[in-house]
């Protein structure tokens, strides 16, 4: 009997904190995740304004992008597009993806989301000591699972594993 | 009649196991077969020891050679400029390096141009995997 309790308890706990849900929408395409996850994480198309997404989707800046050579097939590079495009800030559902879009001034392209207001503001001094991000274990800040161990998985709010101060401990 | 059966069953899994040890692996076999039909002559793995460790000016600063990423050794973990591990290169670490062709060739395609500001030939492929595969 005290068994099924804890066990009904376990999963009420269990669907309280999925029905919670992640913040961002998971990126589910195999072939985003496959392609733009080779060398970093596969950022998640709402932290930037779907006309960045189309500037770096270009064969020239794909050809040099960041200082590397990320190459795709054409057909890859459009479908990857379109993707991104779709489920770009301000397109996806969700309070992140709108304030992304709120925070890009509607003339500028950023390419790093880690240059978009809402990140800047997310990350600035105080709430992050700006020599973490250059720590070893970090190495950049676009290394956002180094600080977010549930980033792949849309979390990155301050709780449970995902916590940066749990990390840090 | 059952046990030669069982007999010339357990023998011919040994030989399979045996010929697949010693031939590599299929799709890999086929990459360098082709690889060597474009280049013409043999594969050295000295050479691709070479390609694999020297540093070269030709392309991205960022980049100036295979080991910028892929770490020092064949055996070791890499880890790209963003901070993510990249499995060891030598064949005997990662069973299933240099067997998609299309992977292949996009990754030859894109770390040639960042490492030495060209593509590389077929000898060079060829080489490289060559080595890759002894290691
Ligand atoms: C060949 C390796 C490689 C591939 C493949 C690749 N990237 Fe990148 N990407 C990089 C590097 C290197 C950086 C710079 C990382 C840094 O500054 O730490 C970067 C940075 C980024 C950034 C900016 C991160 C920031 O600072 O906010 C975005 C966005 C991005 N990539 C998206 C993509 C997308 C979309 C794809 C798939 C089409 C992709 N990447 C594929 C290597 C790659
Ligand atoms: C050096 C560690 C570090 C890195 C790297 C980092 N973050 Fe963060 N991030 C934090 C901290 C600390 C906070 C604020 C505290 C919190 O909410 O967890 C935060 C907050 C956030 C938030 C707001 C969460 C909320 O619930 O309000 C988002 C979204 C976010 N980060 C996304 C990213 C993305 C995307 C990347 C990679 C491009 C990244 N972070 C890289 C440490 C980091
Ligand atoms: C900027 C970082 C970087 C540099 C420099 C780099 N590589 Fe790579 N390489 C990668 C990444 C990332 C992958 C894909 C991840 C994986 O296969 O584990 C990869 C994959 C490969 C593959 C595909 C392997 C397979 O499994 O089929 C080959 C071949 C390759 N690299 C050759 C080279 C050669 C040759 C050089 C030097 C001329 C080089 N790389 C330099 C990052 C790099």
């Amino acid at each position: 009997m005290r068994a099924i309790l804890l066990t009904l308890l376990g999963l009420g706990w269990a669907a309280s904190a999925l029905a919670d849900g992640p913040r961002v929408q998971v990126l589910s395409d195999p072939l985003v995740v496959k392609e733009c996850g080779a060398c970093h994480m596969a950022f998640q198309p709402e932290f930037l304004p779907a006309r960045s997404w189309k500037k770096m989707m270009e064969p020239k800046e794909l050809v040099n992008h960041f200082g590397e050579d990320a190459r795709l097939t054409e057909a890859e590079r459009t479908k990857i597009e379109a993707y991104l495009t779709a489920h770009a800030a301000g397109v996806a559902p969700g309070k992140e993806s709108a304030k992304v879009a709120a925070s890009v001034p509607a003339h500028e392209s950023p390419l790093r989301i880690t240059e978009t207001p809402r990140w800047q503001q997310k990350h600035r001094p105080g709430e992050v000591n700006p020599a973490d991000f250059q720590s070893p274990k970090v190495k950049s800040k676009a290394n956002c699972l180094a600080c977010h161990k549930g980033a792949d998985q849309g979390l990155y709010d301050d709780e449970g594993e995902g916590n940066w101060r749990f990390w840090r401990r | 009649m059952k046990k030669t059966f069982v007999i010339a069953f357990v023998a011919a899994f040994a030989l399979s196991l045996a010929g697949a040890a010693q031939a590599g692996n299929p799709s890999r076999d086929k990459i360098l077969s082709d690889l060597k039909a474009q280049a013409g002559g043999d594969f050295s793995a000295q050479r691709g020891q070479t390609l694999f460790q020297s540093k070269f000016t030709g392309g991205k600063e960022d980049t100036p050679s295979c080991t910028s990423c892929h770490g020092n050794s064949p055996q070791t973990i890499g880890q790209t400029r963003a901070g993510k591990s990249i499995d060891p290169m030598a064949v005997s670490r990662t069973a299933d390096r240099y067997t998609d062709i299309e992977k292949v060739e996009k990754w030859f395609g894109r770390n040639c141009n960042s490492v030495l500001g060209r593509a590389c030939t077929a000898q060079e492929k060829g080489d490289f995997i060559t080595f890759m595969s002894q290691q």
